[in-house]
Parts: structure tokens; C-alpha cells; sequence
């Protein structure tokens, strides 16, 4: 029988979170930003190492931080996926306060932190940028063009199945 | 006061109250908005009560809110308050819809955001524009300090130069270096002002 687990998508609003899972569940992405309000729940069934996982994830409305998320929607959570724009600042300055957030009130929980809009890394500055220690957690990854959005979904299930 | 019947059925057609057991078995439903089979399983239902299975089957009797669910059933989609009380036999499921309300609430936030995106991207931009400006800047003064003021130095120099006894062959040296000096003032001064142009 597959496992349930349900990942929460965090992070501020524009990141691409929808857009995220868009390309993860109907591997389909448009350019046109609609906002999310509340939360649409979707699906996704995997195999990992020759078992199924169904991954429900919970796409919530963009916040400027974790703590003004609606707790219920965090309730039940195997595992979290924060999302910034490495094109805006504003959504990853705030990087390391969150990751410890997630750190000291869902210890249990396993978390992957996504900078998304990689396609719009377009010059070496900007890119050694990302290459810093701040950064050295971090996946990269493009809604656009798909690049490396399986990979973090995976990464994440190994983490919640462990 | 008793209601008329208009006033009665416009909360009750957009609230359903939805019981089952522990394992998620439709015991009973008002069927107001999704119709649903007694004995059909509310964790099959859709992903949003399935990814609740494991909260709601374990743990003590609790009340859960859930606001502004989009739930897609059977075709059909609406944005729900979700209320959830867990009893010790049962859950009792309250779905309210509000999707008018939310909809409307989606086109104001829509704007908002949108507006905030454009104008995020209006500062960087003048940022940007700002920053460019002041490199430009720098560059105009390194070229004007740096390398035109020095050309004309040393064309000053090969003029003192001209007016000196200098042999036929040292003359005709002299000349050619005038010539790249000025050509390399001139280059360097059309640099300057293009400099100048694409930023006035």
C-alpha cells in the first residue's frame, strides 16, 4: 500500500510555488502570474525504491514569512519546501531566520529550500552569488524549464520516507 | 421571527454537513453541494482529506479550520471553509461555501500582488538604471583624468618636441606619434560623450 505524505510548499508570494508544482504534477508552466489564495491541495504518486508514495502537496498563498502561515495548513506535514525568487531579493534575506524557524518549531519535519527562477541567472556575478556558504543548502531550480524540479521532489521524499 | 423560505435555503445550499466513521466511511451527508454515497470514503474523496488521514484516525478528539480550500470534485470546484470535528465515534465535516466571497477576494489580492510585482520591478529597474548611471560616471572620470588629460600631455609634449632640432628621421617619428596621440584622444573623448549621450 502506498505511503501518504504531505508536503507543504512555503515561501513569498511570485516565487513560482505554483508553478513549482505545476511542472512537478502536469509538467505544464506559463509565464502569466495568478495569485494563490488559501490553498489548493494537489497529487503526485511515485516510486522509491520500489514503492509507491503518494505526495500530496499543499500549495499555500504566498507570506513574507513562515510565522504568518495558517498553522492549520501545517498541520499533518511530513515535509516542507521553501521557495525564493533569485531574482528578488526581499523573498531570500530573510533566509536564514526562516530555515531556523522551521528548524525549532517542526524539528521532525524535513525541509528542502528551493531557490526557483534559475533560467534568470543569466551572468556570473549573480551566479557566484549563489555559490556562497549562505546558499550552500539550496536547490536551484526552474519552473520554466523544468531543470532540477524532479530532483528536489525526490530529495525531500528520501528525506520524509528515512 | 420565522424565516421566509428564499432566506432559509441561501446559507443552507452552500453549507454540507458530512458525517463518518473512523475510517472515513460517508455514514451520512446533507449532499448540499458534492453528492456523495453513503459508505464512500471521504480520504478517497480528495487529496486535501486524504494528505488529513493520519491526523484525523489518531490522536484525541479535536476541532479543526481550515480557510479557503479549493476542493475539485466531480468536475465541479468551490472554495470552502472546511470544519472538521473529530467526536470519539465520528468526524463531523462542515464544507462552507464561499466561493463568491473568495473569488472576489482572488481579483483584489490578484491586483495587489500583481502591483506590487510591477512595482518591485520598477525600483530595480531604476536601481539598476541608477547604478549604471554612477559606473558610467566613474568610467567618464577614469577616461577624462586617466587617459584624455594624459594623452594631451604627451601632445604637448611631441609639440615642444616639433620646435627642437631634430633630424629628418626623428621628425617624421615625431609626426606619426602626434598622429596616434591625436587619434587616441579623439577615440577616447567620442567614448566619453557616448558615455555621456546614453545617459542624459
Amino acid at each position: 500500500m502506498a505511503q501518504t505524505k504531505k508536503i507543504v510548499i512555503l515561501g513569498h508570494f511570485g516565487v513560482g510555488k505554483t508553478s513549482l508544482i505545476r511542472r512537478y504534477v502536469d509538467s505544464a508552466f506559463s509565464e502569466d502570474y495568478l495569485v494563490t489564495v488559501g490553498v489548493h491541495v494537489k497529487k503526485k504518486e511515485i516510486d522509491l525504491h520500489d514503492e509507491k508514495v503518494t505526495l500530496v502537496i499543499w500549495d499555500v498563498e504566498g507570506n513574507t514569512a513562515i510565522e504568518k502561515a495558517r498553522k492549520s495548513y501545517l498541520l499533518g506535514s511530513h515535509g516542507f519546501l521553501y521557495v525564493f525568487d533569485v531574482s528578488r531579493q526581499e523573498t531570500y534575506e530573510q533566509l536564514a531566520e526562516e530555515k531556523a524557524y522551521l528548524a525549532a518549531n517542526y524539528s521532525n519535519i524535513p525541509f528542502c529550500v528551493i531557490g526557483n527562477k534559475k533560467d534568470l541567472l543569466i551572468d556570473d556575478a549573480h551566479r557566484a552569488f549563489f555559490d556562497s556558504e549562505n546558499f550552500k543548502d539550496c536547490y536551484f531550480t526552474s519552473a520554466k524549464t523544468g531543470e532540477d524540479v524532479e530532483e528536489v521532489f525526490l530529495e525531500l521524499t528520501k528525506a520524509m520516507v528515512r | 421571527m420565522i424565516m421566509t423560505n428564499d432566506q432559509n435555503s441561501f446559507f443552507a445550499n452552500k453549507v454540507q454537513e458530512i458525517h463518518t466513521n473512523l475510517l472515513g466511511e460517508v455514514i451520512q451527508s446533507s449532499d448540499t453541494i458534492f453528492e456523495l454515497e453513503k459508505g464512500a470514503n471521504i480520504f478517497e474523496l480528495h487529496p486535501f482529506f486524504e494528505s488529513m488521514q493520519q491526523e484525523l484516525t489518531s490522536g484525541h478528539d479535536n476541532s479543526l479550520a481550515f480557510p479557503c480550500v479549493q476542493l475539485d470534485i466531480d468536475d465541479r470546484v468551490i472554495i470552502c471553509d472546511i470544519t472538521i470535528k473529530k467526536q470519539r465515534e465520528f468526524l463531523a465535516i462542515l464544507l462552507f461555501d464561499y466561493s463568491t466571497h473568495y473569488e472576489h477576494l482572488h481579483a483584489a489580492a490578484h491586483e495587489k500582488k500583481t502591483a506590487l510585482l510591477n512595482e518591485q520591478a520598477h525600483d530595480l529597474s531604476l536601481k539598476h538604471n541608477e547604478e549604471r548611471k554612477e559606473y558610467s560616471e566613474l568610467v567618464r572620470e577614469s577616461l577624462k583624468n586617466k587617459i584624455i588629460g594624459q594623452l594631451e600631455d604627451v601632445l604637448l609634449d611631441t609639440q615642444k618636441l616639433c620646435k627642437t632640432d631634430l633630424s629628418k628621421e626623428q621628425q617624421i617619428l615625431v609626426t606619426d606619434i602626434e598622429r596616434t596621440i591625436t587619434d587616441l584622444h579623439r577615440k577616447a573623448k567620442q567614448i566619453r560623450d557616448s558615455l555621456e549621450i546614453n545617459f542624459n
